[in-house]
This record gives C-alpha cells, sequence and structure tokens, in this order.
C-alpha cells in the first residue's frame, strides 16, 4: 500500500472532475514521486472503468441478450457492421461484460463505417503533411523517389538539400539533409538523423518528435533537433518543448526536462541523461521565409533590455534574457486559454471572456538613463476605458505607463526626475478587433508617441526618472484594476530612445505579419 | 491485391470487440471522469479504424491501440489543459505507461471484480451499479439510498476501496498480484 495513502480521499474527487487546483497540485505531485500511489490510482481508475462497463448493461438488457441470438442482433440494422459484431460476440469466451458496451459501440463503428464508405478517398492512406517547398531536395519515400506533393505516414530519407514541410495539423517543419526520418502521423515525427526545426503554432500544441534518447512535445514554439549518432540535441528559439529522456527501446528513463526559450539540451544516447548546452541560434535552418523573422530580429538588433514576446508556459512569462521573465495572472486559477498572437507563440490574454488578468515582472530591467522606449502590438477587443498595456508606476514610484485613457485613446506617462507625471494622448480612439503597433519613447527632451508607425503626440520632457526594481504590470495596474481588454504581445523595453526612423523600421517589420493575424 | 473491405471490417470488429474494455480502461485510467472517457474514446474507435490498414500484425492490435489510444487521449487532455483541471504531462505518461506494462494485471482485475461485486449484498451491488449507469443521476440515487449526495460519495469511495482490496485478494490467489 501507498505511503501516500491519506491522498487516496482526492482520487475520488478527481475522478468525478471535483477536485480543486490546490488539491490537483498535491495529488500530481505525490504521484510524480510515488510509484506505490501511482499503482493505487491507475488500480482506482480502472476499477472504475469496469464498474461503469458494468453498470451500462441492465439486468433486463443482460437477460435479453442472453436469449438473443446472433441473427436477431445483426437484423436490427441489416448491415455487415452488426452482423459483425453480432459474430464476434457471439464467441464462446466472452463473458457478461463484454456485452455491456455494444450498443455504444455498435453506434460508434456506424458513423465510422459511414465515414467510411462516404468518402472512398478515405480508403486511401491519408497524407500527414504537405511539402511546401524545397531547395534542391533528393527525398526518398520509402527507399523509392517521392512523388507529388503529399506526404503519407512512412519512412524518408533526404539525401541532399532542404525541405519546409507543412504537416496537416499546420506545424511547419524543416528538414536539412543529410536526415532519415519517419512521419509518423500528423502530428508525431521520428527523427533517426540529420537536423530537423520546427515552428508550432496553436493549434498544433502536442507535436512530438522522437528521437533515439527522448520525445519531444511541443507546447506551441519553434525549436529545432538534431540527432547524430551519439546523441541527440534540443534548441528551443521560443515557448517551451518538454523533453523526455527515453531508451532506446523507448521506455521513459528520466524524469521530463521542461525547456524554454533560449534553452538547448544535449542528451547522450549512452548515459540518456540530458545536459544543458548552448543555444545554437545560427545552426539550424528554421524558415525559408525570412520576412517572418523580421521583427524579432529587428527588435533584437536595436538592442532592447528586456523583450517579451509572451510566450506563455506554465503560468510563466518568458522574456529575454530570462532573468527578466514574468508571471500570467489569473482570476480563478486557471491559466488564460492560449491566445493568438502577431507572431508565433501566442499572446498575453486579458479579460476578453477568459480569466486572463494580465502578467507580473517582479524583477524587471534596471531603467536609469534618463532615456526610454517601449514599443508592443496591441489588440483591443472592447474599449475599456484607462485600460493599461503595460507600466511601472504604483504610487510614488515606477516611471512609465502605455494604456488607454478615459475616452479609449493610447495615452502614455512617464514621471520624470522631479516626480511630475506626463501624459500624452492619441487623435482617437484605438480601433477595436485589430493589431495595432505602439511605441512611447523619451529622449530627455521629447516624450513622442506613435501608432503604425505615425507619430500621434508629442510633448517636451525632461529626462526620465530611475526605475531600478519597480514591479512590471502587463494588461493592468499595479492594484488589479484598468484592465485591458483585448491581448498584447511583443512588448520590448529599451534604456535608449529609438529614432523615428527605427520605429518606422519596427512598424514595417511587423506590418505584414499584423495585417494576417486575426 | 489486399484483403476487401469487408474482411477488413470483420476483422477490425473482431479485433475491437475483444479490445475494447481493455482500451476503455485504459483510456479511463488517464482522465478525469466517465465522461471523459466516453469522450475521448469516440475519437479513438474513429482512428483506429482509419489507421487499421497501418497496423501490421493482427495480435500486436491490442499494443497499437494503446499507442493508439495513448496519444489521443493525451492530445485531448492537452487541449482540455488550457480550461480544466488535468494532471501534468508527465505524470499522465508516467500513468499510460506503466498502465500498459501492467495490463496484464489490471485486466485480470477486471474480470475478478465481477465475483467481488457478487459477494456484496445484493442491495449494495444494486446501488454502486445504480450510481456508475448510464446518465444516472448521483442526486436521485443518493436519496433512494438514503444518504446526502456528500455521504453517498463518501460511501461509493469506501465501497470502491472495498472492490479494490477484494479483487487484489481474489489476483494474489491466482498468483498475479
Amino acid at each position: 500500500m501507498s505511503n501516500s495513502a491519506d491522498l487516496r480521499p482526492l482520487f475520488v474527487a478527481y475522478a468525478l472532475g471535483a477536485i480543486s487546483p490546490e488539491q490537483l497540485q498535491a495529488l500530481e505531485a505525490a504521484l510524480r514521486e510515488d510509484p506505490d500511489l501511482r499503482r493505487d490510482f491507475i488500480e482506482y481508475m480502472n476499477i472504475d472503468s469496469a464498474l461503469g462497463d458494468m453498470a451500462a448493461l441492465s439486468e433486463a438488457e443482460l437477460a435479453e441478450f442472453e436469449t438473443t441470438k446472433p441473427d436477431n442482433l445483426s437484423g436490427a440494422t441489416g448491415s455487415g457492421v452488426s452482423g459483425a459484431i453480432a459474430r464476434a460476440n457471439d464467441r464462446p469466451t466472452q463473458t457478461f461484460r463484454d456485452v455491456a458496451f455494444v450498443g455504444a459501440l455498435a453506434a460508434t463503428l456506424l458513423i465510422a463505417a459511414f465515414l467510411w464508405f462516404a468518402n472512398p478517398s478515405e480508403n486511401e492512406q491519408l497524407p500527414v503533411a504537405m511539402l511546401v517547398a524545397d531547395v534542391n531536395a533528393v527525398l526518398l519515400c520509402d527507399g523509392q523517389p517521392c512523388q507529388g506533393t503529399e506526404l503519407r505516414a512512412g519512412k524518408y530519407r533526404l539525401d541532399q538539400g532542404l525541405l519546409h514541410l507543412q504537416f496537416i495539423g499546420g506545424v511547419m517543419v524543416y528538414v536539412e539533409a543529410p536526415a532519415r526520418f519517419d512521419a509518423v502521423s500528423d502530428k508525431r515525427v521520428t527523427l533517426h538523423s540529420g537536423r530537423l526545426s520546427a515552428n508550432v503554432p496553436p493549434e498544433g500544441i502536442g507535436f512530438t518528435v522522437e528521437t533515439l534518447a527522448a520525445e519531444v512535445i511541443d507546447f506551441g514554439t519553434e525549436f529545432s533537433v538534431e540527432v547524430e549518432s551519439s546523441a541527440s540535441e534540443v534548441h528551443v528559439f521560443e515557448g517551451m518543448v518538454r523533453v523526455l529522456p527515453r531508451s532506446p527501446s523507448g521506455t521513459k528513463t528520466g524524469s521530463a526536462v521542461d525547456l524554454r526559450t533560449s534553452q538547448a539540451v544535449m542528451i547522450d544516447h549512452a548515459s540518456e541523461k540530458p545536459v544543458e548546452i548552448d543555444l545554437a541560434t545560427d545552426r539550424f535552418i528554421r524558415t525559408f521565409d525570412e520576412s517572418r523573422r523580421r521583427y524579432s530580429g529587428t527588435v533584437k538588433r536595436l538592442s532592447p533590455v528586456a523583450f517579451y514576446r509572451m510566450a506563455i508556459r506554465d503560468q510563466g512569462l518568458a522574456c529575454l534574457p530570462p532573468e527578466y521573465a514574468g508571471v500570467v495572472l489569473t482570476g480563478d486559477g486557471n491559466r488564460p486559454p492560449h491566445a493568438r498572437g502577431v507572431f508565433a507563440g501566442g499572446s498575453l490574454r486579458v479579460l476578453a471572456d477568459s480569466s486572463g488578468r494580465g502578467g507580473r515582472v517582479d524583477i524587471p530591467p534596471p531603467l536609469r538613463t534618463g532615456q526610454f522606449t517601449l514599443a508592443a502590438c496591441v489588440y483591443l477587443e472592447a474599449g475599456a476605458r484607462n485600460g493599461i498595456v503595460a507600466t511601472n508606476i504604483r504610487s510614488n514610484h515606477g516611471n512609465f505607463a502605455l494604456g488607454l485613457d478615459e475616452n479609449g485613446f493610447l495615452q502614455a506617462t512617464i514621471r520624470n526626475r522631479d516626480g511630475d507625471l506626463l501624459s500624452v494622448s492619441g487623435e482617437a480612439a484605438v480601433a477595436l478587433h485589430t493589431w495595432r503597433h505602439v511605441v512611447m519613447t523619451v529622449d530627455g527632451q521629447q516624450f513622442r508617441l506613435y501608432e503604425d508607425g505615425h507619430l500621434v503626440a508629442s510633448a517636451a520632457c525632461s529626462p526620465v526618472a530611475d526605475s531600478v526594481a519597480d514591479v512590471l504590470w502587463f494588461g493592468t495596474n499595479a492594484d488589479g484594476k484598468n484592465l485591458w481588454d483585448g491581448r498584447i504581445d511583443e512588448v520590448a523595453l529599451f534604456d535608449r530612445t529609438l529614432s523615428d526612423a527605427e520605429v518606422t523600421e519596427l512598424y514595417q517589420s511587423a506590418l505584414g505579419e499584423m495585417e494576417n493575424s486575426e | 491485391m489486399g484483403p476487401d473491405n469487408g474482411q477488413i471490417h470483420e476483422q477490425f470488429l473482431t479485433l475491437f470487440t475483444a479490445n475494447e474494455p481493455a482500451i476503455r480502461a485504459y483510456v479511463r485510467r488517464l482522465v478525469p471522469t466517465r465522461h471523459d472517457a466516453a469522450d475521448v474514446m469516440q475519437g479513438v474507435s474513429l482512428v483506429l479504424w482509419k489507421k487499421f490498414r497501418e497496423l501490421d500484425q493482427p495480435s500486436d492490435f491490442r499494443k497499437w491501440s494503446f499507442g493508439v489510444a495513448r496519444f489521443e487521449t493525451l492530445a485531448w487532455l492537452r487541449d482540455k489543459a488550457r480550461d480544466r483541471l488535468v494532471l501534468a504531462d508527465d505524470v499522465l505518461q508516467a500513468v499510460a505507461h506503466e498502465s500498459e506494462q501492467d495490463e496484464e494485471r489490471l485486466s485480470a482485475q477486471r474480470d475478478a471484480l465481477e465475483g467481488c461485486l457478487g459477494k456484496l449484498p445484493k442491495e449494495q451491488r444494486t446501488v454502486i451499479l445504480a450510481a456508475y449507469a448510464p446518465e444516472a443521476a448521483i442526486q436521485d440515487v443518493a436519496k433512494q439510498s438514503g444518504r446526502t449526495v456528500a455521504a453517498f460519495y463518501q460511501w461509493l469511495h469506501r465501497m470502491r476501496l472495498r472492490l479494490l482490496d477484494c479483487t487484489r485478494r481474489t489476483l494474489q490467489a491466482e498468483g498475479l498480484a
């Protein structure tokens, strides 16, 4: 019996769907650590399932079945499916439990059979991926030169060139020769050797790359995997993946390792232990389309002190550099649903019919140069007045805020070194249901506010007050009020002023993606 | 030329029918509630059917179907994890893995349950099965058994533990524990 036997009452709460977040956390931790409790749990649920099967058959139904000939059953629909079920049920080894699910099974399989025959093309194996583009690729499908642009489940060998594939779930995959991989399904690839990079949209979450040493499960992100004869490497460029070390026979051999933005590990095939390594930013080909990368590349080139791409993983708010990472605030303990952003990796969703209540950074970057820039992409669902995009102002502390004023116009506020607050506002209410690029800058003389690359307000202004450790809030003020009603993405903070030309460049590099995002 | 659709149908149905309780129980061990299991099973059975031609050996059906069920269930749970309380992926992976390893004993346990249930007084057995019946309203079952809903859940929990212990003893007697 388990040492954690006192947690067994939580099984019933879990099995009823009535477990609280705290109870789930306690149960999860105990199940993770205690194999005996896991066994108890598995057996408890096993009994639960068997009871359900038994109860599905009433005494009357059982009696009726026992006196019913198989021919009578098949006569119910006259289809071969029912007949086959009846024949299967006529096996002498059958227990009465086997009968319990026949009704439900027949219904399910009749639907399946209908779908099967209604669409003859379903009889052929469905493609799991499409070839989007290639560069001098020589690809073999199950040992033969590939034909067409559809990839079905099977074994592939890329002897030369580059491949860009789109899996049916929307996942973009780039493969570099020489590589050997199996397309297992639309959500799973086994990489035997070579390099593969994946870009996973929200609808593709759960996409898994399997190697000899690990199973890499994605949570909506961008990552690369390299498999060599002695080791596998996993590099995460944005978001989070879960790496499950495994032996060559497929058995899980160690604890799951969560890799976040800018982290990488190598797993030696012999030791099966993940070891942290440096991120290889230049080694992998991660897109054939450079425009997609332009915005983050442009931001990084401008040297922000912190860049929040709003990848939300396990209630964490990823940041470059990671030491300024934050947390997601939720109203009822539930993580807000994944929200589509301008670029891959999602965005911070606040209100908009979700439990999102913004984000908080307890250790933000220091701002001490007297100059400041904040750039962000924002999407407004409803005209919430006074909604905050980002701020570190709380009573007499903090030095900037960006949000809406009481009219729903964009408003930027800074505190100068005399302690005075100064605000400027845009010229019109922020449009709803569209991504906007917003920037505020202070150079020590001028305070400027830009919307979609255009200067919409400016005022004379002395240098910005220093901020060393003022908590940074996204989508809310420090009191949990003035919530933004929509999404916030790609927030970059700079301790210098971006010029007009740099603001324009940033906007233009985001323009294409913003127009195509919903 | 492979077997025709009718033959494939029959082969699939035979295998699926024989293995469905095990697959359902496997899914049940991974999802929070019985309703979730029913929800997932709808999708699993369709995927098994669609992918049936990928199965090399009929003798591998159970192992193969567990693999499909595992993937479908975990994908379903990841989807639900955004707005539901479900166990973390690594815990579920461990449960799935150990479930597969232990399936022979778990299957015997499900069989042993029949006998254990039969040892209960008929009144208790009837109430348990009523609580597990499809579309059962727990409030009604609790009321008919003369208990409050909270007390009824406690009673049901204790009965499940009793049945669990009984099945373990049965398996032990059969040398399967």
